[in-house]
């Protein structure tokens, strides 16, 4: 895929479950190939609906849901579905197989792959998401953590373009989190992937290209994570808090104290100290 | 006292050969009206621990006092009902217990249950609904067609509406939106401090409970490696890091700034604001001792206003 082309071209995208109630209304919105977009907004604002239509689980009532180029219909939906993986919240919920080797399989039998392109492919993905040494194990033996690097090393040994991630960390523990993160990061990195992720988590957000805010089924916003964490209103609405460090560093602007703007690592103490120091 | 645990262990598949021990030796006091939290890594018996607050689970060996009902191993239970009533227990995943048509036939279940009027039960239900940020518009709702976080809500206001005594939720805020933690967290406050519930959250967002949990609990492999206050938590924090522990940020940038700036032994300001506060004063002294030709002094403030 060519890095100009975008990935995702929604044109006036509209969805209801029931007729009466609409839950996404006249989205449009594109996301360039290869970039990593957070999808935010409050509980019940439509984002696993977006995600689903996204991933082709959904049609759309109206509208047209374009990705890479081609429209997404009935027509084109069995070319377009193995371009792009989901990844799910529960981890529990999207176990197939009785160990991980054969979860991690499952997608690729349904691809109807040779049996040593699919061996080659469990090691590979297995290896890269750290999990080879789990082959072998139940999935009650696992951690949630673990069961979500499954989930996704299932996704990606099926090679997807896109990766949309529904609220994939939100069930995990912190430790789990940070390493969830930090795979979605190295997948930025390989330039391999476009990656949607619907998320609560500030500190993902920061990571992200670009954020989206959903609010009552339509884009209320499509702004860096910067921005995003600098307009109060905004957070408030779509019901986000700002990353601690970010907060403490605007605390204290209010306060006259101003630390020099810090890159996303950088740690707030040192800026101080240097601050109390220079004084 | 209103929950004490003495020498409890419990295992699951006792006395077969995939024994598997989730609590060891486990010594436990919790006053009533207090506001505890309990952390630590997934597996480290947390949720076996909350699951015999109201006598799910009773222990293998030891001894467990909830009010005035005691279980203990290899004796007979007392009377349970009662005892589950006054103890009201949100699991995780709650949403999964919905099984009404309706919102408020799903909230009425419990009250009903435990032999309230049908009027009672409904008062009780709307009552519960508004408390958690729901109006009554969300009664007539099909509890099946809500989001995800709209669900976990209704499900925790099914256990409030049998106004328990002590509330134990476990992991109550996973999958809400940040505001809803929040408002989650201060909800909770608000029950201990107002009402005088007893409040057990088991939680891996520590930061959220930070600034409301008086009592702090940290698990390790099925034994308790920590009890104690906010402050002492904090103090302890590198250690328990150590341990496996994960820190949220506005602990573990509290604990740099103090070791800079030298402030170990005054309360830990765990909020952006408190803690800015502290800062700029600290900036703002330094700057004003400059102006004083006989201050040279290199060492950190002391001894300033603790922040709370």
């Amino acid at each position: 895929m060519s890095g100009t082309e975008n990935a995702y071209e929604l044109h006036q995208v509209s969805f209801a479950y029931e007729s009466e109630q609409s839950v996404l209304d006249g989205i449009t919105l594109s996301i360039p190939s290869g970039s990593w977009v957070s999808l935010v907004g409050p509980n019940g604002c439509g984002k696993s609906t977006l995600a689903k239509l996204l991933g082709g689980l959904l049609a759309a009532n109206a509208g047209e849901v374009v990705v890479e180029g081609t429209v997404l219909n009935r027509e084109t939906i069995h070319q377009i579905r193995p371009r792009i993986g989901m990844v799910f919240q529960n981890p529990d919920n999207q176990f197939i197989g009785s160990t991980v080797e054969e979860d991690i399989a499952f997608g690729l039998e349904g691809r109807c792959l040779p049996r040593e392109e699919m061996i080659h492919r469990v090691r590979k993905y297995g290896d890269k998401l750290e999990i080879g040494h789990l082959l072998s194990k139940h999935p009650s033996e696992l951690s949630g953590g673990q069961k979500q690097r499954v989930a996704v090393a299932a996704i990606l040994a099926m090679e997807p373009g896109i990766v949309i991630f529904d609220e994939a960390s939100s069930m995990l523990d912190e430790k789990a989190r940070g390493e969830l993160l930090d795979i979605i990061k190295e997948m930025k990195q390989s330039g391999e992937y476009t990656i949607v992720s619907i998320t609560h988590d500030a500190e993902e957000i920061m990571y992200s290209d670009r954020a989206i805010v959903l609010l009552d089924g339509g884009v209320a916003a499509d702004l860096s994570p910067e921005d995003l964490f600098h307009d109060d209103a905004l957070l408030q609405s779509c019901r986000l808090i700002a990353p601690y460090r970010i907060q403490l560093v605007r605390e204290l602007a209010k306060l006259g104290v101003q630390v020099p703007p810090l890159q996303r690592e950088e740690e707030v103490t040192e800026a101080l100290w240097q601050l109390h120091l220079n004084k | 006292m209103a929950i004490t645990l003495e020498q409890v262990s419990y295992a699951y598949d006792d006395r077969s050969l995939w024994r598997n021990g989730a609590l060891e030796d486990i010594n436990l006091k919790l006053d009533q009206g207090v506001f505890a939290g309990i952390v630590g890594a997934t597996g480290s018996g947390k949720s076996t621990l909350l699951q015999h607050f109201n006598g799910i689970l009773k222990p293998t060996s030891g001894k467990v006092q909830v009010f005035d009902y005691i279980l203990q191993a290899g004796e007979k239970n007392p009377p349970l009902r009662e005892l589950r009533r006054r103890v009201g227990l949100v699991f995780q995943f709650p949403e999964h217990q919905l099984f009404e048509d309706t919102v408020e036939k799903d909230i009425c279940f419990g009250p009903l249950n435990f032999g309230m009027s049908k009027e009672e039960a409904k008062e009780r239900t709307s009552r519960a609904l508004n408390m958690l940020g729901l109006d009554d518009s969300f009664l007539s709702r099909n509890p099946f067609h809500l989001s995800g976080g709209q669900m976990r809500k209704v499900a925790i206001a099914s256990v409030l509406a049998m106004d328990p005594d002590i509330i134990v939720l476990d992991e109550p805020t996973a999958t809400l939106d940040p505001q809803s933690r929040a408002e989650l967290a201060e909800l909770l406050f608000r029950l201990q401090r107002d009402l005088g519930k007893t409040v057990i959250v088991v939680t891996h967002r520590m930061e959220e409970m930070l600034p409301y949990a008086d009592t702090w609990i940290v698990m390790k492999d099925g034994r308790k490696i920590f009890q104690g206050s906010k402050i002492e938590l904090v103090r302890e924090a590198n250690t328990l890091a150590k341990s496996g522990l994960s820190l949220p940020t506005c602990i573990t940038e509290w604990n740099q700034l103090a070791a800079r700036f030298g402030l170990e032994h005054e309360e830990p300001c765990l909020t952006a604001g408190s803690a800015a506060v502290r800062i700029a004063k600290l900036l703002t002294n330094r700057m004003d001792k400059d102006t004083d030709p006989g201050s040279n002094s290199t060492s950190p403030d002391e001894g300033g206003e603790p922040y709370a």
